[in-house]
């Protein structure tokens, strides 16, 4: 706990962290806020002020049904960051169980682990996701597990980097010379040592797990209507951009806000959990 | 059995996708009961995996390949090469080791209670409060001040030599029979070097310990030991007591390593050095391992290795110089 207080100290100490705390928080703030904030009922079609341009009433304006764009945006934020989160949640303790099994133990089942990583890392990742959901049918929950599976691979790769480099240090030697069980290294001694690159790891595939629900809604397979999605709503706002701007550039805002600010966020907290940068 | 330690033939290999090489060659020692044994030889010469096989903690890619290490266990004379995982109840309670990174070779996200107490956890049933109790009182003993407050410290906050006092305190908790130390002062400054070898002995008194003691140092061993083996590119090539070896070396490695030496107010303009490098793991010449180092080497030493010799009672050497039927050749 003194821990975590210190590390939030630290990340608002730099400028950059600052503006990245601040950014996750806010957008945190929103989606958990949304039924409060949202001015109109996100699939309550006002017909009769289709594609209104931002006014006081409809603050980011309407959509061609007559939606209220700002409301959908808000709504999107939970979206997003629910299947951001689910989905790094899936693929991080996948990858940490295989990450740390083919570090601890080497040998033929980190050839194995390696080279099944190194299968699902050969295709884009956007392109697996697509097969993925294509295969299983597009849902909300089919689109977690699908980005789910493909940030695996990184997280295996980071955590057996990280094992194999504490699993080198004497006092996991003198763990197992005072008798302890492979089980009780590993849980007591390695996964604690290894968190710091593990948590920034999070971090960073969140923006990306975000930016590739984004891109599979775009493209139709992600978030089916009428749930909000900030890439389906750059979808629908292709046919009207010219008459009715406002519907491409908020979504497109917001998801640029927010990938950056996960970004800057996860840079300056590996800088604060990385002692060896902090000399 | 009088010993505490009996290790037989014992040979490390280096095992590679396509090829296995031997680094340890055909190594033989015992330790007696209460006895400090010393292993001296340079870097790179084998001491260090020697002493790991010890407690199997040997890993990928070094395996031993052959020999039996056989150990007076309180479950009577077992070989500890052939066991498997009951050697987790002997490792930390009966033979316990100290490595050379006193700074490494603790935990840096736990405080120092919790890793003295570890070893506790593990081999005792004790409760919470004993084990505290347990672990302020080794600190006590191997004379650390302020002990109570320095339970709750981490290991960043301390210096060296506190810290190697620190994992002596954990090696020694469980009143082992066998301390193991892998150079237990290198990475320590000459006045703490010295104080923490007292202390060891000290502790050696009052334990009932048996130590074997490795170091490339010849005066960690004067101080420390009563019997001494030379290691040289993975075998044994001389071992006998410790009065004998500084007064009487028979092996010419063992007579280089002391030229070798530097003391005080020793004006010549250049230190001796043996000439050339230890032959790389594993790739070892046909007959003396020494033989191209050697300033005494004879024909025979280019294609015969020696045998290890018993030369006068409780001396033995790996030398042609000291094998007659060598002679002739």
């Amino acid at each position: 706990m003194k821990s975590i207080k210190r590390i939030l100290k630290e990340l608002f100490k730099d400028p950059m962290g600052r503006i990245g705390l601040i950014g996750v928080v806010l957008i945190i703030m929103l989606s958990v806020l949304a039924p409060v904030i949202s001015t109109h009922d996100i699939t309550e079609m006002y017909t009769q002020d289709k594609l209104r341009e931002p006014c006081g009433e409809y603050l980011f304006g309407t959509d061609n049904y007559g939606r209220d764009v700002f409301s959908r945006i808000i709504y999107g934020a939970r979206v997003s960051l629910e299947v951001g989160i689910i989905s790094v949640g899936i693929a991080a303790i996948f990858g940490l169980i295989f990450g740390v099994i083919s570090g601890y133990f080497e040998g033929w089942v980190d050839n194995l682990i390696m080279r099944f990583m190194d299968i699902l890392f050969a295709f884009p990742s956007i392109l697996l996701a697509l097969f993925i959901v294509s295969a299983l049918g597009p849902s909300i929950a089919n689109t977690m597990i699908a980005i789910g599976i493909v940030n695996t691979p990184v997280f295996t790769r980071t955590v057996r980097a990280s094992v194999i480099s504490v699993k080198s240090t004497e006092y996991i030697t003198s763990a197992r010379s005072i008798g302890l069980k492979p089980a009780s290294i590993i849980l007591k001694h390695i996964i604690p040592n290894i968190l710091s690159p593990f948590t920034v790891q999070i971090t960073l595939a969140l923006s990306g797990a975000i930016l590739t629900e984004a891109s599979m809604s775009f493209l139709g397979l992600g978030i089916q209507p009428p749930d909000p999605s900030w890439g389906s709503m750059l979808n629908e706002s292709r046919k009207y951009m010219e008459i009715a701007p406002w519907l491409a550039v908020f979504p497109a805002v917001f998801i640029i806000c927010t990938i950056l600010s996960f970004n800057i966020l996860g840079d300056s907290l590996r800088d604060v959990l990385d002692p060896k940068l902090k000399l | 059995m009088e010993n505490i330690l009996e290790v037989k033939n014992l040979g490390i290999d280096l095992v590679t996708r396509d090829s296995i090489r031997r680094l340890i060659d055909d190594v033989s020692f015992e330790v007696g009961i209460k006895q400090s044994y010393g292993i001296v030889g340079e870097s790179g010469c084998g001491k260090s995996i020697t002493a790991m096989s010890i407690m199997q903690l040997l890993s990928y890619p070094l395996k031993t390949g052959k020999g039996e290490i056989f150990f007076d266990s309180d479950a009577g004379k077992v070989d500890l090469l052939s066991m498997k995982k009951e050697i987790r109840k002997i490792r930390g309670k009966e033979i316990s080791m100290i490595f050379q990174e006193p700074m490494t070779a603790l935990d840096p996200i736990f405080t120092i209670e919790d890793q003295i107490i570890e070893t506790l956890e593990f081999h005792t049933n004790l409760n919470k409060k004993d084990m505290r109790d347990l672990a302020l009182e080794m600190l006590n003993k191997v004379g650390i001040p302020r002990a109570e407050q320095l339970l709750g410290e981490y290991p960043h906050q301390l210096s060296g030599g506190m810290l190697q006092r620190i994992m002596i305190a954990i090696a020694l908790i469980c009143r082992p029979k066998l301390l193991i130390a892998d150079e237990p002062t290198t990475a320590l400054d000459v006045t703490i070097q010295a104080q923490i070898l007292d202390l060891m002995n000290e502790l050696k008194e009052s334990f009932d310990t048996s130590i074997i003691m490795i170091t490339h140092d010849l005066g960690v061993i004067a101080e420390t030991c009563e019997k001494v083996a030379v290691f040289y590119a993975g075998q044994i090539v001389e071992e006998t007591d410790v009065v004998r070896m500084f007064h009487g070396a028979a092996h010419p490695y063992t007579s280089g390593l002391l030229r070798a030496v530097t003391s005080l107010g020793d004006k010549s303009k250049s230190l001796y050095t043996i000439p050339g490098m230890v032959p790389v793991g594993g790739y070892i010449p046909k007959g003396c391992r020494f033989e191209d180092r050697c300033d005494r080497a004879k024909k025979i030493c280019k294609n015969n290795p020696p045998e290890l010799l018993e030369i006068e009672e409780g001396h033995k050497c790996r030398c042609w110089l000291y094998n007659e039927s060598g002679d002739e050749k």
